[in-house]
């Protein structure tokens, strides 16, 4: 037959080929017990940092670490609250500056084996069963305090524990720390000074207990599943990197009432971009995903899809703040004239549209001490166009204008990628409109921008903060305050400083939320030091299948999931 | 042929180390580094970090210690608890000089992202991936680009022509970005017939390299079918027909030969650029390749990282047109290298 004719078969058998071979390849096997298909907070790949207690910093981690390695306490996903992790019970002395844990008794170290392909305990050289001590956390501790170790986020512990700053900093030894093991089951922290939240703090991932003689055997590979030991409710049976990390049930694991034993047999979290999980969500392959921002509006109108979708909670507050060292924004009046202008509501409804919250003031309501809309409905700015207008007036006649035409250019700063463009020419619209103020946005580079707002902000810059630990010291003192590396604004007030000193050593939680309060009212309504815009909010679907908690802080807590029925 | 190959390697060499003096010092250059973050880290924590991977050394050291690192074999006599500063890729027991006595050859450096790998551990991880999805989307390419442009050239300005230059452009325009969710809707979610995302089975790989292997069949097509148009005008063709042989033998036995050589040309690149990896095509069916290394390492200013994809990259690009080269003498024996 022709040359054509034979080309064209050509092609036509190898396709047919090719999907006979897929077809007769492809039936996967089936899987015996509960197990869970879960994207959630994984979009992406590997987590950064290796899934270590001493070095991870992102939420992808951290929920993975949650599940391997329990705390000394513990935080409830529904209410926030603290709860005993790795603890029966907890004292703190009469001056608020020593705690003493009393530790689980005889919650064994374990590992996966991949030959019986079962979890097993952890034994030492005679053969007898390593339990997680006093000493493991000692070990956690200083590894993730030790300079060498060079931890992220090393310095959220240090200051709640004596000589932790001063050993990061490598002006201290080991030996100096503020921690003791009174006996095998009973661990003391001694911290510097009497903070309320330093409960909170102790609890937190990167003080968690770590197995000294398997960093020994294996060093820098001990993260891997083959060689990873671990002691929570779910053990590593397998990490293929940026593919998937497979956690199974801990059989050892005692199941307390905080961290109860799992009902779910095994959870696969597949790190997977969020149009990839939507479309294997769809297909049945994965039972919670992470929707993509642009399928939001079908899936609301969706009758099926819709009952599965849920905004869940994310740490996030997005504001633009201003730089007082650049004029005009050295004036009040213009600040407030700016963050007036901006329409919250039309940012969350009309540009992001999926769920997002329209923020009054800067740290997200949810987390200890920070307000809420139910409690503090008036607290904070919101859209005022005829407010920002007279505001301008104000402003021009400070600074001795006549029109907005004769203000200096001004420039908006952001990293450059999607959402942040979307944002900033609609917020640069509504500055047009209802100012007549003309502003330059300015994408840069997102590495080059967080070292360029370091050094020198923009007028008005981008940014976002998301919390080390859900308190609102975290949001108010460690990034508001007057010293704090993390003020780009510039700004300084003294009644703000000393309300979040003071908000920062009390106990009395009611008292709190009113200094926190009040802090916010000065940082967002009277000095305008930045222009809160949106609460961030994680997209979620999940299966009807599953019988789920809905957690309040942003992590899910697997060992309480199971399948409906 | 032997003397062209071992000049060809010198080259090589040379090329490699041009690439690795460009690279790394253009990469120092841009503001940023691989610490720097939305949520500043301490500058303690910053000087540790920087202590710890040597990057507080003057640049012309950092330089020279990673290339040392890469050419210069050495030998330990102590066991090395496993750790990412010091992975080498060539690891030979020397029992004659003690017991935990290696020759260690290759260490490409840490990565600072992932801070429990290597960029050995990466390579050895990620590249047989993006080296098998290559391999099979350049095999699909070939396959349906070669009789494509074949059948267009002999079948001039019929149907089969528009037909086949037809879904040649639409390959061409239609990046991947589309074809890619497109086939997985159709195929995974509403037919069920393939997996969506992943790897590890040959189902898993009929997609993607599908999706990624037609874009480039539509530039081999059109190759093919300009190149083979031209040769078929050539007076030796006429002389073969008006020798008596068929068609079919006219072809295959004297106008192929010589009509692929502007396709192999192409080959040499679209192997180097297929098989270490594609971003895009890695991120929308999920399958753990190189390709993100090559993004998020520039964006991370993860340095070790780039420097080892750049190198590598360049070595494939080097080594598939050298491939080429002697492919050519084949083909066109008229070719003759000195």
């Amino acid at each position: 037959m022709s040359l054509t004719r034979k080309s064209l078969r050509l092609i036509g058998l190898f396709m047919v080929f090719a999907m006979l071979t897929a077809l007769v390849v492809s039936g996967v096997g089936a899987q015996d017990g509960k197990i869970l298909v879960t994207g959630l907070n994984m979009v992406g790949a590997d987590p950064d940092n290796s899934l270590d207690p001493s070095l991870s910093s992102t939420v992808q981690s951290i929920q993975i670490l949650d599940e391997l390695y329990i705390g000394l306490t513990h935080l409830n996903e529904i209410n926030a609250a603290v709860e005993p992790g790795m603890t029966t019970d907890w004292t703190i002395s009469e001056d608020g500056l020593v705690y003493t844990f009393n530790l689980l008794q005889n919650v064994p170290w374990v590992r996966y084996n991949a030959e019986t392909g079962a979890v097993e305990e952890v034994a030492d050289e005679s053969g007898a069963v390593r339990y997680v001590t006093a000493n493991d956390f000692i070990t956690g501790i200083t590894r993730t305090l030790d300079p060498a170790t060079g931890g992220d986020y090393a310095y959220v512990l240090a200051p709640y524990i004596v000589n932790g700053a001063e050993f990061n900093a490598g002006e201290a030894a080991a030996e100096d720390l503020g921690i003791r093991a009174v006996d095998d089951w009973t661990l003391e922290i001694t911290a510097p000074e009497a903070v309320g939240f330093a409960i909170n703090i102790y609890g937190l991932w990167m003080a968690r207990a770590q197995a000294s003689w398997m960093l020994d055997e294996f060093g820098d590979s001990w993260v891997e599943a083959e060689n990873r030991q671990s002691y929570g409710p779910f053990a590593m049976k397998s990490w293929n990197h940026d593919q998937d990390i497979t956690l199974i049930k801990n059989p050892f694991w005692p199941g307390t009432d905080a961290v109860p034993q799992p009902a779910l047999d095994e959870v696969v979290f597949r790190l997977l971009d969020d149009t990839a999980q939507f479309a294997e969500y769809q297909a049945g392959t994965m039972q919670a995903a992470v929707p993509p921002s642009a399928e939001i509006d079908r899936i609301k109108a969706d009758t099926v899809l819709s009952e599965q979708y849920y905004a869940g909670f994310d740490s996030c507050s997005l504001y633009y703040g201003f730089n007082w060292e650049k004029a005009p924004f050295d004036n009040v009046n213009i600040r407030k004239a700016f963050s007036l202008a901006i329409d919250r509501d039309s940012v969350v409804n009309d540009v992001t549209r999926d769920g997002r919250i329209a923020s009054r003031w800067y740290s997200r309501p949810g987390i200890t001490g920070a307000p809420t809309l139910e409690n503090n409905p008036d607290l904070g700015v919101s859209f005022d166009p005829d407010g920002a207008k007279a505001a301008l007036e104000a402003g021009l006649a400070d600074l001795g204008l006549s029109s907005a035409a004769d203000l200096p250019p001004i420039t908006l700063g952001f990293g450059d990628t999607e959402y942040n463009n979307l944002v900033a020419q609609a917020v640069q619209q509504m500055w047009a409109e209802t100012l007549g103020v003309d502003v330059q946005l300015s994408a840069m580079e997102t590495t080059t921008y967080f070292d360029v707002i370091e050094v020198d902000a923009p007028q008005i810059f981008r940014a976002a903060w998301c919390m080390d630990y859900p308190d609102a010291n975290n949001f108010l003192y460690e990034t508001t305050r007057s010293d704090s590396p993390n003020n780009y604004t510039n700004w300084s007030n003294a009644e703000f400083d000393a309300l979040v000193d003071e908000a920062r050593v009390s106990t009395d939680q009611a008292a709190r939320a009113e200094m926190y309060a009040r802090a916010e009212e000065i940082l967002v309504a009277e000095d305008y030091a930045l222009a809160p815009i949106f609460w961030y909010v994680t997209r979620q679907v999940v299966s009807p299948d599953v019988a789920r908690t809905y957690s309040a802080i942003g992590l899910e807590r697997y060992e309480k999931w199971d399948f409906a029925g | 042929m032997a003397q062209f190959i071992t000049r060809r390697f010198l080259w090589m060499f040379v090329v490699l180390i041009v690439v690795s003096v460009i690279t790394f010092f253009l990469m120092r250059a841009v503001p940023g580094g691989p610490f720097s973050r939305e949520k500043p880290l301490p500058p303690q924590v910053i000087e540790n970090l920087n202590k710890k991977y040597r990057l507080d050394e003057p640049l012309l050291n950092q330089y020279l210690g990673y290339m040392g690192d890469i050419l210069i074999p050495k030998v330990t006599t102590e066991r090395i608890r496993p750790n990412v500063l010091e992975d080498y890729l060539i690891n030979i027991p020397l029992p004659f000089m003690g017991e935990e006595s290696y020759l260690r050859w290759m260490n490409f450096g840490p990565s600072y992202k992932a801070r429990s790998r290597s960029v050995n551990d990466i390579f050895e991880e990620h590249l047989p991936v993006s080296f098998q999805l290559g391999l099979v989307a350049l095999g699909v390419a070939l396959l349906i680009g070669i009789p494509l442009g074949v059948m267009a050239a002999l079948k001039r300005n019929s149907l089969y022509d528009y037909a086949g230059m037809g879904v040649a452009i639409m390959g061409v325009s239609v990046p991947v970005i589309i074809t890619g969710p497109v086939l997985q809707y159709l195929f995974g979610v509403q037919l069920h017939l393939l997996p969506i995302t992943g790897w590890g089975s040959p189902a898993h790989a009929v997609l993607p390299s599908f999706a990624l292997g037609f874009t480039y069949s539509a530039l081999i097509a059109r190759l093919m079918r300009a190149s083979l148009l031209q040769v078929l005008n050539e007076d030796y063709i006429r002389t073969a027909r008006a020798k008596g042989l068929s068609d079919r033998m006219v072809i295959i036995a004297h106008a192929l030969k010589n009509s692929l050589i502007p396709v192999v040309t192409v080959i040499g690149p679209l192997f180097a650029l297929l098989v270490t990896g594609t971003f895009v095509t890695e991120t929308i069916f999920g399958i753990p390749g190189l390709g993100r290394y090559f993004v998020t390492s520039i964006t991370g200013r993860d340095y070790a990282v780039i420097m080892g994809t750049i190198l590598l990259y360049a070595l494939v690009l080097v080594i598939s047109n050298m491939m080429v080269d002697i492919v050519y003498g084949w083909l066109d024996p008229r070719i003759r290298y000195t």
